[in-house]
Formats: C-alpha cells, sequence, structure tokens
C-alpha cells in the first residue's frame, strides 16, 4: 500500500514538471519580409526564391558554399558534339511530394509552361520567360531522359538549370491548382510546403522520402520581421533560431553575446569603379592602372563594409569556380600612383576634373555610395586627378550609367548563376557595350578578351574553361576597365547551439544540415 | 511415483494426521495396505482432520476451558481493528498522498518560477548591458569622427602632429562622457593623448586612471590600426571594462591614429541594469572569478562587491546554451542567481554576469505550506479515527455470527444452522454456507469409494502398460484381481477362434479353480456384457459352466472387448465369501478394459518386430548396390573434369585470337598511315629545300625575312594540329584568298598555296603583302605550305605512334592476366584498358558501337586485376556480339559507400536476352551463339571470377536494354578466400562446379 502511494506521488511529480519546449524538431528563420509568390516561374525577390529553393529540386544544384551545379533530379548529363543539345538523366524513382512521379514530361513541362506563351498552364505574370529565351526546345526522349536544344554553344547553360526558375514543378498540382498553384507549392525538394500565412510566417515540413539526406530538422518556419533590431531581439530571446540580413551595426552586439553566432560567406557579387574606357583620358590604360594605384581599397572596404565585405582583386568572387588570386592587384601606394601619371603624361592642372558617378542609396553591394566616392575623390585628388562627385538617385544613376555619361562609375554586379561568364561576359564584354541599356558600363571593348570569353561559352570542357577564363582575367589586370572594390558577405546569425547552417553565395540559407546541438 | 519396479507407493498422504507418530514423517505403505485403509469407514476427508485437532486443542487445554470461546471474541476484535485501520488508510494515504504531490508540485513549479526569473532576467540584462556597448561604441565612432580631432592630428606641412591640439581636443571632447576614459594613438600605435573628464596631461605620469590601464596593449588597438573599428569587453587589471577602438582617417583614408574609449563597468553600469529588472532582483559582475561590481548593499548601505563564483559554476566554459543557476546567501539572505557569461570579441570568456533573485518570498511559502498541511493531515486523522470505528463495529456484525456457525462445522456438526438473514452480502454468505454444509455431507460419501477405484486402476494400469509379453500381462492382472477384489481365484480365458470359437485359459491365480473356468468364460462370452452374481450355483445363466469348473460362491466376470470385437474373458471368484459389490463389477470392467488394451500392445509389438528384421535385411542390400554405382560416378567425373580443363583452355584460346585479330588491326592502321607520310615526307623535304631557295633568291630584305620568319614560327605550334580542309572549302577559301591578296605579285599562286594552310592561310594573307614589300609571294607562300606539310605531318605522326604505343602498352596491362596477385586496383584503368583492346570490335565498320561512360569516383579495390579484365572482355564482348556491333553501350561505376562495395554496370541497348534464357546464361557451356562461336564458358567463368571476388553479378534484360551489374567488395575478397586465391580462379571455378563428392550415397 505505502509503495504504491509513493509509486503514485512519483508519477504526479514527474508529470507536473513541464515538458521541454518541442522546439527541437523545429528551426525558425526570420527575415526582412514576407515571400510575394512561391511559384517559381513567378518568384523574383529573394525571400520566395528561398522558400522556392527548400520545396523544389531542379535538374542541378549549387554545391554547399559554392556555386558549382552537382546532381539533384538529374544524375547524369551530356553535350551534343555541337554543343546545342544537352541530354539529362533522370534520378530513379523520386516522386513529387503529391506523390507524382519525377519524369521527363514533368521536366518538360515545367519548363514549356515557362517558355511557351500557348502553354495551357503559361500565366503572363511569369518573370523568368526571357531567362530561358535561348532553349529552343524541351523534350522527354524516354521516360527518365530530356532532352534541351539550345540556340548556339553555351555552357553556362549547365548553371542556368541550378537556378530557382529552372525547378522541376509537380504537373498534377499545377494543373489541379492553377493560380492557386503560387500559394501551395508542390516540388520534390527536401522540405514540403505546410502553410503559408501571409505577412506573418511559411511553414515547410521535411520530406522523409528526399532523394538526398533528408532534412535533420523536421519543420522549418520563415517568418517575416521587417526591422532588424526586431529580428536580433527575437534571436537573443530563442524564438527565432537564424535571422537573415544582420544590419552592420548589430554585428559587434552578436561577437559579444555568447548565446549567439555569426555565419557569413562571401557573397556571389562584386561592387567596383568602372572606368569609361571610350573617354579621353581614360581610353588610356595606364592613367587607369594609376587610378587603380591610387584607390586605397583595403581601408574602404573594412571602413565603409564595417567586416562584411572583403576586398576584391577582379570580377569574380572567390567562390566563384575559376576566380584567380595571383593577378597583378594594383596596391595602393599614392606616390607609384604619381609616379605612373607622369609616365602616361598625365598633366592634372590642366584636365578638367573626372566626373565620378555614385548612387545617393546604399545597395546590398555598396552600403555607403557616397562616402566611398569621397574616399576615392580624396584619394585621386591626393595624386593630382581632380574628380567631381556626381550624386543621384539610383534610378537615374542608372540612367545616365546606360547614357555612358560617366567618367567613373560606382557600380555592383549580384551574380544569377554562379557561371564566371555571368561576370565576365555580361560585364565586360564588348557584346554589351551597345544597346539602350548596356551591361558593359566600362564600354570595355578588347577583341582578344572577346574571342577568349566566346571560345569559352562553347566549350563545355570544365578544365578548357577555367584555363581561359584564367587568361581572361589577365586580360582584365592589364587593361584595368575597373577598379574592383569587395565582395561583400551574406550576413546570418544563429543560436550558438544551432548546427550544419550553410549559407549560400545567393544569399539563402542551406538548412538541409540544420539541427540543435545536444 | 516413481517407484514402478516394485509395488511400493511412495507417500500417500491420507489422513496424515491420524497418529501423533505419523504426523512426523512420511509413510510408505503398499499399495494394499492403502486399499485395505481406504476401503474400510469414510474417512479420508481432510476437512475431518480439522475437527481432529481442534478437538485435541480443546483437551490439551484442560476441562473446564474451552479454548475456542476464549479465541472466539479476541478473533472477533483483532478484525475490527483491521478494518479500522485499513478504512483509516484508505481514507487518508489518498488525502496525504495528493497534499504531498501538490505541494512538491508547487514547492517545483515555484522553484522553476524563480529559476526562470532569474534566468530570464540575465537574458534582459545581458541584452541591455549589449546594447549599452553598443551605445558606447556609437558614441566612440562619432568621437572617432569629430573634425577638429582629426585635424590636429593632421600633421603639419614640415612638422610632427601638435600633441597639444591633440590633447585639447580631446579634453574638451571627454567631459561629455565621464566615465570613460578616452585615448588616442598616433598611426604607429603610441599613445599621444589620454583625457578623462576634461584632465589630460597629468594622467600621462600616473600608471592608471580610476584604476584602469593605459590600453596600449589591447587588442583593439591593434585592430583599429588595421582599419577595422571594434568593441569588446575586457579585463583592464582588476576591472571588467568594456573598450571600443576606432581607427582615425583622413577624407582619402589615410591612417592617422586610433581612438579608444574605454568604460569600466562598475557599480553606475550595474546600477542601471538593476533599474530594467525591477524589485527583487540584483546584479553582480565578474571579471574572470572574482566579483567586481554589484547591486548589493550592506547592512549599513555600502556597496558590497558582491559574493565570490560558486565553484560549479566556475569562471570557464560557461558558454552558451542554458545559464547556470545557483542559490547563493548574501548579507544572510537568500538568493538564486543565474550566471552567464561575458566573452570578448574572439568569443574568450572574460567574466561573467550574475542575476539575483530574491528566495525570501519562497521560504515563507514554504513554511505555511508546511503547517498548513500538518494542521489539516492532524484533523482528518481524528475525523477519520471517528468514522472507522463506527463503521468497522456495524460491518463485524454479521461477520461474528457467521464465524461462529464456521467454528462448529468445523467442529463437525454438519447440521449447524446459521442464523443470518440479512439481505446483503453476508446474508448470501451465510445461504451459500448452508448450501455448502450440505453438499459436503454428500460428498464426502461419494469420495471414499471414488478413491479406492482410482487407486487400483492406477496400480493396475501401470502393471499392464508396462510389460509387452502377453503372458506376463494376462498372469500380472489375474494376481491384482485377486488381490484388489478380494477373490479367492480369478482367470482369464481368451477366445480361439480356430478351428472354431472356444475358450482357453491363459493365466489364472489363487485358487486352481481358476484353471478349468474356460467353459464360464464361454458362457460370460455368450452374455456379451460383464455379470456380477452373488452365487454363481444359482445364476440360471452361470450354474451350468460353474458346476463344470467347480465354481461355487460369488463371482464377477467380464469379457475383454477390443475395438468391439471379444478377445476373452475375465473371471473372478470368491469360493463362497462376502458377494461383490456394484463398484467391484465396475472396477473389473476396468481391469477388462485395460487388459484388452494389453493384449493388442503386446500383439502390435511382436508384429513390429518382425518387420524391423526384414527391414534390416534389405537395407543392407541396397548399400552394397550403392557403393558400386559411387566408384562409377566417381570415374565418370574425373573423366568430365579433363574434358572441361581442354574447353577453358579452347575458351582462351579463342578469346586470345579475337584479340589478337583486333589488335593487328589498330596497330596496323597507324603504322600504315606513318608509312605513308613519311614516304611524302621525302618528297616534301626535297621540295622544302627548293622553296628555301627560291625564298632566298627572291630579293627581299634582311628586314622582311626576319620579320617573314617570325611569322613563321608564330604559326608553327598551331599548323600542326590544324585540320585539313576539305577540296570544296579549299576552293572557296582560294578564292578568298585571291582577293584578299589581289594586286600583288603572283597572287593567284600564292593564293593556291595558302589555301592549303587552312584557317591560318588567312591570317597569314593579311601579313603577307607587308612582308613581300612588293616581291613574288609565291616563294614566300610556297615555303609556307611545305613547312604547314611537314609540321602537320609531324603532328599526325606523332599521334599515330601515341595510339601504336596506347595498344600496346593496354595489351601489356592486359597480358597481365594469369599471374597477378591480388592488389589495389583502379577498376577504370581495367576498363579503359579493355576498351582499347576491344576497341577494333567497338568501331567495326562507319557505324560503331558509341561507348558512353558514366564514371563515379571509385577507391581502388582489392582484386586480381587480370581476372577482373577478363570479365570486362566478356561483358564488352558479349554486349557487343547482341548488338550487332552497333549501337550504344553504357559502362556505369558508382561505390555503395554504407555496403562498402563498388558497382560496374555494362549496358547495351541490343534486342535483349529473351526471358526463359536469363536463369541460364551464367551456367557453363550454355550459348546461344551458333555451334562452333562459343565455348559457352565466358559467362560461366566470369560469374565464378566475381564470385572469387567476394562479389556478385546480376543481369536484366528487356529489349533495347540488357545490363550486367558487377559488385565487387572494396576490400577484396574475404580472408578464407583471399587465401585460396593464389592458383588459377578458373581451375577453381570448375572444381567448384562439378557435383561434391558423395551426394549419390
Amino acid at each position: 500500500m505505502n509503495r504504491a502511494v509513493a509509486a503514485l506521488a512519483l508519477t504526479f511529480v514527474a508529470c507536473g514538471r513541464p515538458a521541454a519546449p518541442t522546439a527541437a524538431d523545429r528551426v525558425i528563420v526570420a527575415r526582412s519580409a514576407d515571400p510575394v509568390s512561391l511559384d517559381p516561374a513567378r518568384a523574383s525577390d529573394i525571400e520566395s526564391l528561398e522558400v522556392a529553393e527548400q520545396v523544389f529540386g531542379r535538374l542541378v544544384r549549387f554545391s554547399p558554399g559554392r556555386l558549382e551545379p552537382e546532381p539533384d533530379l538529374a544524375t547524369s548529363w551530356s553535350v551534343s558534339e555541337d554543343g546545342t543539345v544537352w541530354t539529362f538523366e533522370l534520378r530513379e524513382g523520386v516522386r513529387f511530394h503529391d506523390g507524382t512521379p519525377v519524369d521527363a514530361d514533368a521536366v518538360v513541362f515545367s519548363f514549356e509552361r515557362q517558355i511557351v506563351p500557348e502553354h495551357p498552364a503559361h500565366e503572363a505574370d511569369f518573370v523568368w520567360t526571357r531567362a530561358f529565351h535561348n532553349i529552343r526546345r524541351v523534350r522527354a526522349v524516354t521516360p527518365l531522359r530530356v532532352q534541351f536544344d539550345i540556340d548556339r554553344p553555351y555552357a553556362p547553360f549547365l548553371a542556368n538549370l541550378a537556378m530557382g526558375p529552372a525547378a522541376i514543378v509537380s504537373p498534377t498540382a499545377v494543373r489541379k491548382l492553377g493560380g492557386r498553384f503560387a500559394r501551395h507549392p508542390v516540388g520534390a525538394g527536401p522540405y514540403r510546403f505546410v502553410e503559408w500565412i501571409p505577412g506573418d510566417r511559411v511553414t515547410l515540413e521535411r520530406n522523409p522520402d528526399y532523394w538526398d539526406h533528408a532534412p535533420k530538422t523536421r519543420y522549418l518556419v520563415f517568418v517575416a520581421m521587417p526591422e532588424s533590431r526586431q529580428r536580433l531581439q527575437a534571436l537573443e530571446s530563442g524564438s527565432a533560431d537564424i535571422i537573415e540580413q544582420v544590419a552592420p551595426e548589430d554585428l559587434p552586439l552578436v561577437r559579444l553575446h555568447p548565446d549567439l553566432r555569426l555565419v557569413t560567406a562571401p557573397a556571389a557579387l562584386v561592387s567596383y569603379v568602372a572606368m569609361n574606357t571610350q573617354r579621353r583620358p581614360l581610353n588610356d590604360p595606364r592613367i587607369r592602372r594609376a587610378i587603380a594605384t591610387a584607390v586605397n581599397r583595403d581601408a574602404l572596404v573594412k571602413l565603409i563594409y564595417q567586416g562584411v565585405g572583403m576586398p576584391a582583386i577582379g570580377p569574380l568572387p572567390p567562390n566563384v569556380w575559376g576566380a584567380r588570386t595571383d593577378i597583378v592587384t594594383y596596391a595602393y601606394d599614392p606616390l607609384r600612383a604619381r609616379r605612373m601619371l607622369v609616365e602616361a603624361g598625365w598633366r592634372g592642372d590642366k584636365e578638367a576634373p573626372l566626373k565620378l558617378y555614385a548612387p545617393s542609396a546604399p545597395s546590398p553591394y555598396m552600403p555607403a555610395p557616397e562616402r566611398v566616392a569621397a574616399a576615392i575623390k580624396t584619394g585621386l585628388a591626393e595624386v593630382g586627378i581632380p574628380v567631381e562627385i556626381v550624386l543621384n538617385d539610383p534610378a537615374e544613376h542608372q540612367r545616365a550609367l546606360w547614357a555612358g555619361e560617366h567618367d567613373l562609375a560606382l557600380h555592383g554586379w549580384f551574380n544569377d548563376n554562379g557561371d564566371p561568364d555571368n561576370f565576365l561576359y555580361t560585364l565586360l564584354d564588348s557584346d554589351n557595350t551597345t544597346g539602350s541599356r548596356p551591361s558593359n558600363i566600362a564600354f570595355y571593348s578588347n577583341a582578344w578578351f572577346h574571342d577568349v570569353i566566346s571560345v569559352a561559352q562553347r566549350t563545355t570542357d570544365r578544365t578548357e574553361r577555367e584555363r581561359l577564363y584564367s587568361q581572361a582575367q589577365a586580360i582584365l589586370a592589364t587593361d584595368v576597365p575597373w577598379v574592383p572594390l569587395a565582395h561583400s558577405n551574406v550576413v546570418f546569425a544563429t543560436r550558438a547551439n544551432l548546427r550544419g547552417l550553410v549559407v549560400q553565395p545567393s544569399a539563402m540559407g542551406l538548412y538541409r544540415g540544420v539541427e540543435r546541438a545536444p | 511415483m516413481s517407484a514402478a519396479d516394485d509395488n511400493k507407493v511412495t507417500p500417500l498422504r491420507i489422513g496424515a494426521n491420524d497418529t501423533p507418530n505419523e504426523r512426523s514423517g512420511e509413510i510408505r505403505t503398499t499399495t494394499a495396505e492403502v486399499l485395505r485403509r481406504s476401503s474400510g469407514e469414510v474417512r479420508a476427508s481432510a476437512m475431518f482432520r480439522v475437527t481432529d485437532i481442534l478437538e485435541r486443542g480443546k483437551r490439551r487445554s484442560g476441562p473446564g476451558v474451552s479454548s475456542l470461546s476464549l479465541s472466539a471474541p479476541l478473533r472477533r476484535r483483532g478484525l475490527r481493528r483491521r478494518v479500522t485501520v485499513i478504512l483509516l488508510v484508505a481514507a487518508l494515504a489518498p488525502v496525504i498522498a495528493v497534499s504531498a504531490v501538490a505541494l512538491a508540485l508547487i514547492f517545483s513549479s515555484v522553484e522553476q518560477g524563480i529559476e526562470f526569473e532569474a534566468t530570464r532576467g540575465l537574458q534582459v540584462a545581458r541584452g541591455l548591458f549589449l546594447q549599452q556597448v553598443q551605445g558606447i561604441a556609437a558614441r566612440a565612432a562619432t568621437v572617432s569622427e569629430d573634425p577638429a580631432l582629426l585635424r590636429s592630428l593632421i600633421a603639419r606641412p614640415g612638422g610632427a602632429p601638435s600633441t597639444n591640439d591633440v590633447r585639447q581636443r580631446l579634453g574638451e571632447l571627454s567631459y561629455a562622457q565621464p566615465t570613460a576614459l578616452l585615448e588616442v594613438t598616433d598611426a604607429s600605435g603610441r599613445i599621444v593623448a589620454r583625457c578623462a573628464q576634461g584632465a589630460c596631461n597629468e594622467l600621462l605620469a600616473q600608471p592608471g586612471h580610476g584604476g584602469l590601464e593605459p590600453s596600449m596593449r589591447s587588442p583593439v588597438v591593434r585592430r583599429a590600426l588595421g582599419y577595422e573599428r571594434t568593441v569588446s569587453v575586457e579585463g583592464a587589471g582588476t576591472q571588467l571594462v568594456v573598450r571600443a577602438g576606432l581607427p582615425l582617417v583622413d577624407a582619402g583614408l589615410r591612417m592617422l591614429g586610433t581612438f579608444v574609449e574605454t568604460v569600466p563597468v562598475d557599480g553606475a553600469v550595474v546600477d542601471r541594469l538593476r533599474a530594467a529588472l525591477g524589485a527583487g532582483r540584483e546584479v553582480v559582475v565578474y571579471q574572470g572569478d572574482h566579483p567586481t561590481a554589484s547591486t548589493f548593499m550592506g547592512a549599513t548601505g555600502a556597496r558590497l562587491v558582491g559574493p565570490s563564483l560558486p565553484s560549479n559554476v566556475g569562471s570557464a566554459g560557461l558558454g552558451a546554451g542554458e545559464p547556470r543557476v545557483a542559490a547563493l546567501v548574501v548579507n544572510g539572505h537568500p538568493y538564486s542567481v543565474a550566471f552567464g557569461a561575458l566573452q570578448d570579441v574572439n568569443g574568450d570568456q572574460v567574466g561573467v554576469l550574475g542575476i539575483a533573485v530574491d528566495r525570501e518570498p519562497l521560504a515563507a511559502a514554504r513554511r505555511g505550506a508546511n503547517t498548513t498541511l500538518a494542521l489539516g493531515v492532524f484533523a482528518a486523522l481524528l475525523l477519520a479515527i471517528g468514522l472507522a470505528g463506527l463503521l468497522a463495529r456495524r460491518m463485524t456484525k454479521p461477520l461474528q455470527t457467521l464465524h461462529a456457525g464456521a467454528l462448529s462445522v468445523a467442529r463437525g456438526d454438519l447440521d449447524t444452522r446459521i442464523a443470518i438473514d440479512t439481505d446483503d452480502e453476508i446474508g448470501d454468505v451465510a445461504e451459500a454456507f448452508r448450501v455448502m454444509t450440505r453438499s459436503l455431507k454428500e460428498n464426502q460419501e461419494g469420495l471414499a469409494a471414488r478413491v479406492r477405484e482410482l487407486v487400483t486402476v492406477h496400480q493396475v494400469g501401470r502393471a499392464v502398460s508396462s510389460v509387452v509379453d502377453l503372458n506376463e500381462v494376462l498372469r500380472s492382472v489375474v494376481a491384482e484381481a485377486v488381490t484388489v477384489l478380494g477373490g479367492k481365484t480369478a482367470a482369464i480365458a481368451l477366445t480361439v477362434e480356430q478351428p472354431q470359437r472356444s475358450f482357453v485359459v491363459r493365466a489364472y491365480a489363487g485358487d486352481p479353480v481358476g484353471d478349468r473356468l474356460a467353459p464360464l468364460a464361454g458362457a460370460v462370452a455368450a452374455l456379451g456384457r460383464a455379470r456380477r452374481t452373488p452365487a454363481v450355483e444359482a445364476d440360471p445363466q452361470l450354474l451350468d459352466a460353474a458346476k463344470l469348473a467347480g465354481l461355487t460362491g460369488p463371482v464377477i466376470a467380464a469379457p475383454l472387448t477390443l475395438k468391439e470385437r471379444m478377445v476373452g474373458v475375465i473371471v473372478v471368484g470368491r469360493l463362497g465369501e462376502a458377494p461383490f459389490a456394484e463398484a467391484d463389477l465396475r472396477l473389473l470392467v476396468t481391469f477388462a478394459d485395460q487388459t484388452a488394451t494389453a493384449i493388442e500392445n503386446a500383439r502390435l509389438y511382436t508384429e513390429v518386430r518382425a518387420f524391423s528384421e526384414v527391414l534390416e535385411q534389405r537395407v543392407r542390400e541396397r548399400t552394397t548396390e550403392l557403393e558400386s554405382a559411387k566408384a562409377e560416378i566417381e570415374r565418370a567425373l574425373r573423366e568430365l573434369g579433363t574434358a572441361q580443363g581442354q574447353l577453358i583452355n579452347a575458351e582462351k584460346m579463342a578469346n586470345l585470337g579475337m584479340l589478337v585479330a583486333g589488335i593487328a588491326h589498330e596497330v596496323n592502321s597507324p603504322a600504315a598511315a606513318v608509312q605513308g607520310l613519311v614516304d611524302a615526307l621525302q618528297d616534301t623535304v626535297m621540295r622544302l629545300g627548293h622553296c628555301a631557295s627560291d625564298l632566298f633568291v627572291a630579293g627581299l630584305s634582311p628586314a622582311s625575312l626576319r620579320r617573314y620568319f617570325e611569322l613563321v614560327d608564330g604559326l608553327l605550334p598551331e599548323m600542326t594540329t590544324a585540320a585539313l580542309s576539305s577540296t570544296l572549302e579549299s576552293r572557296q577559301r582560294q578564292k578568298k584568298l585571291k582577293a584578299m591578296l589581289a594586286g600583288n605579285t603572283d597572287a593567284d599562286v600564292a593564293a593556291a598555296m595558302l589555301a592549303e594552310l587552312g584557317d591560318l592561310g588567312e591570317r597569314v594573307a593579311r601579313d603577307l603583302p607587308a612582308v613581300a614589300a612588293g616581291q613574288s609571294l609565291a616563294p614566300l607562300a610556297g615555303y609556307l605550305r611545305e613547312i604547314g606539310f611537314l609540321a602537320r605531318s609531324s603532328g599526325t605522326i606523332r599521334t599515330a605512334i601515341g595510339s601504336i604505343r596506347r595498344i600496346v602498352g593496354a595489351l601489356k596491362r592486359y597480358s597481365r592476366l594469369d599471374e597477378a596477385p591480388l592488389e589495389r586496383v583502379d577498376l577504370h584503368a581495367g576498363i579503359e584498358d579493355t576498351l582499347v583492346i576491344l576497341s577494333h570490335q567497338l568501331k567495326y565498320r562507319e557505324i560503331g558501337i558509341n561507348v558512353k561512360r558514366a564514371y563515379g569516383k571509385l577507391p581502388p579495390i582489392t582484386a586480381h586485376v587480370g581476372e577482373l579484365n577478363q570479365v570486362w572482355t566478356n561483358l564488352i564482348h558479349n554486349a557487343a556480339q547482341a548488338m550487332g556491333n552497333q549501337g550504344e553501350l553504357l559502362i556505369e561505376t558508382k561505390v555503395n559507400e554504407d555496403q562498402g562495395t563498388v558497382e560496374v554496370a555494362i549496358e547495351d541497348n541490343g534486342p535483349g536476352i529473351p526471358a526463359d534464357v536469363i536463369p541460364r546464361i551464367f551456367d557453363p557451356f550454355f550459348t546461344t551463339k551458333p555451334k562452333g562461336e562459343g565455348t559457352g564458358l565466358g559467362l560461366s567463368i566470369s560469374a565464378r571470377i566475381i564470385e572469387n571476388h567476394g562479389g556478385k553479378i546480376s543481369v536484366e534484360s528487356a529489349p533495347g536494354r540488357t545490363r550486367f551489374t558487377v559488385r565487387l567488395p572494396v576490400d577484396g575478397p574475404a580472408p578464407v578466400a583471399s587465401a585460396q586465391a593464389s592458383g588459377p580462379i578458373v581451375q577453381r571455378a570448375m572444381g567448384a562446379s562439378t557435383p561434391p563428392e558423395g551426394t549419390s550415397s
């Protein structure tokens, strides 16, 4: 009897102790905004793309921490001799979250709905249609083999297939849901969609049948918190496990807080001073080299990027394959810069000031453009180059650059697909100096560079391309169309007991491996 | 009862308490004794022994004093007391348990609440503290951008910056921040000014300000010199400080020096934290293990330095995660204190922040609750005792009555009436007791007879079932029958069917009259059922037979019936004594049944023995036959082995023949190409000589010649790899070149020659006119053409030689087939070698086989490389043949990490293997090829090789897709197999495929 009472009492005591909150199987990510649309064909903001990244699989995906394609739903691929036919072998036995098998028809459907305007599932508000303009045809050869015909040999095509809009969607779900698919996405990614409370949160759950290792934590929740201070407080109190877009002024607090940890990675992003190579005096590479030598890049990056950037030595961020680290960097040396100018026959006192165009508002690649401009102006003035700063709002700034009104201009580029071509061709090839919106705002034109880049585009052999891009970067280092400034970091903060978060150069998190330390 | 061999029985404890001497131990007694006793008066019931004991007890307690009448009231009181206690416990235990649990819960949740409060306070305080740190950093940033301060640091033309100006400005700035120490260093990190509260110069002479050490050695200065803005928490002397270091730069970002602001974490800071936390909370800060500042006040109102760090917290390794909470007493007052780390910018712990929550309210609540509980329990106890006493009295009253009745029944008075007629469970019990007493009486009478029967039947059954010899069985049955039934004579007569139905006495016991009972048996058999008669001489049906036998007196007889067939009769007589009872007859019938079974058993036993003897004889005969057959088969097997060995050699030779043919062709083609080129080269060299001399007489200036040869040198590497153009291209190019060169001397000839250079021709054509400087282009172009041809030929020859080398190399490696030991090998290399060896077959005709490789990343595996090559050869060769030498061959490799195996799959898109053939393709000598094309051993040998490597080979086939999959363990064959693996696998494989010896026996 007495024993029974004791046992009863123990049971009560054990039950009475409040159970630990079941937070162990849930990771909450606080971000600055709510998604706009979860349909990969419509999503263009980072918040939407990041959710879509978790829900959908693609033929290839970027490997952890690097912008390099690796097998996802396709296990292998090959390119025809002439480089225009890409054949992908699909992974066997993979199913979408609704049970529909992932087969060649689903791949064809996912692309055709975006690129064929007559397709029954095509919608007018699809934003990525142009991104796939080079696809002539997609067809299912066998249930597990799909073929793309593209208009010309184009090696970066593979990297394009790792990007958000190349997500493979469940045709069954799209047909059933129509426009509502954007609010109930169904893919074959590591997480399946559970619910979206607009303005508040998106909840995803582990896909136990994911072809790769299923996520370690069951639920992944994205909550929207516009204020960076609010996000930080949520992280401090433990109501969020991961926060994105940590404000630079909050970095010391995170560093000094024992329960918090910074997770950073270089973004696939570059900021630079473009020099208008079509106009005197910047058409002279000797002057351009002198200017590069007169900019104190290290100090600039450390002071203005406040520890969330690294000095750039070329267009390619270090986590993009093919990036060279061994090229001439024109280290800051005002004396040498002065000498270089004398050799180039520069007579500063007789020259009109160079117009340095800068945007008046910060952007992801440049936190304080006005200060950067001022520092560059002072640095150049010191070696005898007068500079006049022209500050415009971002839209006007962009227009002026397209029109080529500048001598010098602050600009930056957020990479799309992690392929070197996306930087080198887009920003520096002579093809892109013309038209109403030239992306090469240095108006740099070098036939040799153009040849190298064109050959690289047509070559699918990775080693050969790497060799060609190495050559291209060497050409740039000699010609100096830019003063490369910085590659910014993507900065996430997490609770210190969280493990396995990988920040991708795309500024998205890779959450599959996230788990709490015991 | 295991003593089956004698007729002793082990303890039969009927009436074990009869006499004092029997009570002391086990009684061994014979069956007869038991039966005699049990067949006497009815006295076997244990129930009656109770009466005996009670009566003996009465006798022992002496006359006039009844132990029963004494003990009954005592027991009644005992029962009531127990009921009272049970009721008390039942009523009180839950109350006490629930109260205790509730209190435990309340205390634990209050305790947790306090811990939670402390933890939450720590979280809030740390957040606040870090915000203050951020504020300090922001303030310092403002100072570091102060234009006047920066101006004062900029060196005047031709001199160092003025230290006085710097101090003056820093002094001004320091008024705004009364607790802070401001310092400025120059670009080399040397301190040029230290100010606090407007005072500057005199501080330089002192070692510190307010106990603060100069920050020269602080890492924040070093960082600031590297353009970094840092704010950190540091230990400075005995104090914990917040220190911000910032670079001072001019507009061009040149380093002027650094600015450092140091704010001690002192009483003011902790007071601010406490103010935000609310009443009953205290804050304490530690540097390392030592408290440096706290909000605790002493009795006199003086600030205390704070309690020292409890040993279980420790200064190091608090780290992240749940803060530690400890109970501390400060100033005689209990607190729960949550401790959390304070770390510097590198993440190293430099101090501890503690938030104390007053525990006094908890202690008071605990005292109050204890008192309430104690009073409550006491009151409940009093109430329960009263109620339980009352209830127990009511409940035990009818039980007393029942108890008395039960005692008198126990005493043996089965007619006792129990006068309870209540309408509840106790009334039911009384009624049930009455019924029970009645049936008890009835049962006692039946019981004695039944016990006797059971014992007897058991005895006889045991006697007859253990014996197989029929006569012995019968003898023991009649002996038992005489003993058990108290007869003077007994006999068993068995039926004899031949020549006619009659009875023969087979056993008798007792009086020899039994020997003459055959006629009586006949008479009983005629009756067809058991018979009991008090005097046989008066029985109308039996008297004749009895007379013949000379038997008188009471008789019982029963037929022995087996499966409804009468086999005999048993008769027992008492020769004039008391008549048999009905129970005796029942017993005899049971004897009869058992005897019939025993007769059957004896008969079956005899039959089985006879049969087994015949069987043994037959087995001996068969064994002899089998042994001779076995020798025959062994000889046949040896012959088969020899034949197989010859066939394997044939297969190897066939493979080799096939390979050699292909390789000869492979080597021959490039050799022929080289031969052709070498022939052409002789002519070219000659022409080159002519061209060279043409060139020198062409009248070019030395500068032009130098430029020309530079041009030629520059082109040479590309010429080596340039492709030949088709005739059509060449014609078009010639036209284009002609246009380009138009106006120069000998433009047409030069255009024709340059056209042969392909793409390079156009590049050369651009520069050539300039080089020629008006002279004829022909010698320049001619020389170029010949050089071009030479270069191209050398490239081609290099390629040809290279491919010959490749083939020979592959063949060399491949030919290590038989002698290669077990080694770590790269599977891909082996497969590639095999592909080279088989390349002739794979590019058969124009169309050929397209080999696709989907190679995974494989670790080297332990294997016999030569043997594996043989497998790849077989699989690829088969695939190629299956596809009719055109189609697509996919070779896929991958590693299964979790199983430690690698996988090689060879897939063709040929017509596939018919489903009925698939199960047999790995059988030796099975082939679908026409006779003479294959030995049918290829796949079988491959399978054996893979098995001997500890691997597996499998095939799936459908039209358009046939896939052989080989799985091999990365670590090679299992140890045993690898020990055997020293000999050639083929031999072993064939050995294993012959039937093992002895299967035929």
